[in-house]
């Protein structure tokens, strides 16, 4: 009943004003001018719906000396890795995106910066992100952290976001990413959309894998379901290989719902609705964060699984068969090999 | 299926490992959480939080030994009497009105975090303090005191940092950089941060031994002269003091250690010690 009123007058409004007022009662969202590679190159960047990603730093060689290790020469560039994100901010915005990332090299060495240059300074987002020690040589990857950054300050002026990853040259490789980089009012970033074909198929409900497992564990569960099926008991697999980009998704769900689960901003609610049915689908605990990227899962060399019969009874078997859980107070159906 | 086979296997011993190296800082937190430890029920340690809220937006969530931005937990002393399948007892954990505690297990991992949230009625609103967090821990860990914390805000976002030692200052010296400065010498980096809750006044380094702790020869502090004059730290502040050291090729695993003097507000000679270990790339 009232919305056609105000739709003519507005519409009024409009016509009889002049250009320049109605410039300025339509606001001018920020603008990306410019994504510009740099320093040492290996940066690979895409743009889609979701925004940018971008992958910074080489990554295509496992660092296989072993902790604190002799060097691999060739393998990694000395120097930064950098993108840079030119934006015209106009009439204001938030900019929200998520980054991450993965190396073989201590922090002291390589490492990831992310900063905003303004007219009125820089301002470091993201200071000096590297694995957490000084030892070198063994993997590590950072969560998957949502950062935003209002930009209404520096209205109808340019900014500059600046990607840095730090690389040594000693062959223990480094590579930040960054995805969904966009302007939104929500200042968590959508989750990252999977596109690795293993993953997907898990997606898609295939969740147990025992094709991938290590001969060793497949060797091993052939034994725990002769033994089950031999005392009248029912084995039940949770989950056996489980892709690294699926894992990392998992983990992403559990994080984002962290972060969402008691939001009271009304400007993520469509996100937290998404993350929340994500976060059912997956049957994911909220007292239990999922394992790592590049936990034992991912390389066929876990089980989780737990069966009808008495405990004592079925822990008997898994270790008559080579199976041992390592974390019974925190994580009581993960077996590995012994 | 994963709930189903949790509850239905019992649970055994504990796992113990080494807590991992403290992280670099991220973008500073405008959240401060101090710790403090009291003596609890048959002697054991009760640890007690304060959250000052120095941010734009209301806090929804609190966790300790909670590392946001690498991802870890740091706790591997559990609350007293925590168990997966019964969860936090009500008398180990102690909560302002409205929260509620509870622990955060990883899978695959030893590690756990103490997480407080509220159904909305008592968020810490920016500019406001809160305490009557704690926890009661099954034996004494400097994680509890030390370690980082994570918070939630009301928008989604999250900040995390170190737990400051209530009262007094805490100088704590890390390693931050190592760049290759030629043949055989280092250009390094120590971060200097006061990770307690009182001001640090003329802070200075009087001593820094580099001591080969795999190899043969030793290494030999090139600049700056000693002693290094830090200066004032007021709480969670930090200065990055650039040192340039050789190291011969045959020295393969070397340790920094500092000793040095500061002025407190009840002391006016306090002194502090850190360590550091240093693998040169040669």
């Amino acid at each position: 009943m009232l919305r056609f009123p105000l739709v003519t007058l507005c519409g009024t409004f409009l016509l009889g004003t002049p250009a320049h007022v109605l410039a300025q009662t339509a606001p001018r969202p920020p603008v990306i001018t410019a994504v510009t590679p740099g320093g040492v190159g290996y940066v690979e960047y895409t743009s889609g719906s979701s925004g940018i990603s971008a992958r910074i730093g080489r990554w295509d060689t496992p660092y296989d000396g072993g902790q604190n290790g002799p060097p691999m020469p060739g393998v990694e560039p000395q120097g930064d890795s950098t993108l840079t994100i030119d934006v015209d901010v106009n009439d204001g915005g938030t900019v929200s995106f998520d980054y991450t990332l993965k190396t073989w090299d201590g922090g002291i060495w390589d490492w990831f910066d992310i900063s905003l240059e303004t007219p009125t300074g820089t301002i470091k987002l993201v200071d000096h992100l590297g694995k957490p020690g000084n030892d070198y040589g063994t993997y590590f990857s950072s969560p998957r952290v949502p950062l935003s950054q209002a930009l209404d300050r520096w209205r109808n002026q340019h900014v500059r976001f600046v990607f840095s990853v730090v690389q040594d040259g000693w062959g223990d490789q480094s590579q930040g990413e960054i995805s969904s980089f966009a302007f939104r009012q929500c200042r968590v970033a959508p989750l990252t959309p999977l596109t690795d074909a293993d993953a997907l198929a898990f997606e898609g409900g295939a969740t147990v894998d025992t094709e991938h497992l290590q001969a060793n564990m497949r060797a091993a569960l052939d034994c725990v379901e002769g033994e089950v099926e031999a005392a009248d008991g029912q084995l039940n697999i949770a989950s056996a290989y489980r892709p690294s980009s699926y894992q990392a998704h998992l983990r992403e769900v559990w994080d984002k719902w962290r972060l969402l689960k008691d939001l009271r901003d009304p400007e993520c609610q469509t996100l937290r609705e998404q993350v929340r049915a994500e976060f059912a689908r997956h049957q994911l605990l909220p007292s239990q964060r999922p394992a790592s990227p590049n936990g034992r899962h991912t390389t066929g060399e876990a089980i989780d699984m737990g069966s009808s019969l008495p405990l004592a009874r079925f822990l008997s078997i898994t270790a008559q068969c080579g199976l041992v859980r390592p974390l019974p107070a925190n994580d009581p159906v993960h077996f590995v090999h012994q | 299926m994963k709930r189903f086979l949790m509850t239905m296997l019992a649970l055994a011993s504990l796992q113990w490992a080494l807590l991992p190296c403290p992280a670099l800082a991220q973008a500073t937190s405008p959240v401060l959480v101090t710790a403090t430890q009291e003596t609890g029920p048959n002697g054991l340690p009760l640890y007690r939080y304060r959250i000052r809220n120095g941010a734009q937006r209301p806090i929804v969530a609190f966790m300790v030994g909670s590392d946001y931005f690498h991802g870890t937990s740091e706790l591997n002393v559990y609350p007293l009497g925590w168990t997966l399948e019964n969860g936090l007892p009500a008398t180990s954990a102690t909560s302002p009105a409205g929260w509620n505690a509870g622990v955060i297990t990883t899978e695959e991992n030893p590690y756990v975090e103490v997480e407080w949230r509220n159904a909305g009625t008592a968020d810490i609103a920016p500019g406001m303090e809160l305490g009557g967090f704690g926890v009661l821990a099954a034996a004494s860990s400097s994680a509890y005191l030390t370690g980082h914390w994570t918070v939630v805000f009301d928008d989604g976002t999250a900040g995390s940092g170190t737990l400051v030692s209530e009262g007094n200052p805490r100088i704590v010296v890390t390693l931050a950089q190592g760049v290759a400065a030629g043949a055989s010498r280092w250009a390094l980096t120590l971060k200097v941060q006061n990770s307690g809750a009182g001001d640090a006044h003329g802070v200075n380094i009087g001593q820094l031994l580099l001591r080969t702790l795999v190899g043969s020869g030793g290494a030999t502090l090139v600049s700056p002269a000693l002693p290094i004059t830090v200066g004032d730290l007021a709480p969670g502040a930090s200065v990055d003091i650039p040192l340039v050291v050789d190291v011969p090729a045959s020295v393969k695993k070397l340790s920094l250690t500092e000793s040095g003097k500061l002025v407190t507000t009840g002391a006016p000679s306090a002194a502090f010690s850190s360590a550091q270990v240093f693998y040169p790339k040669h």
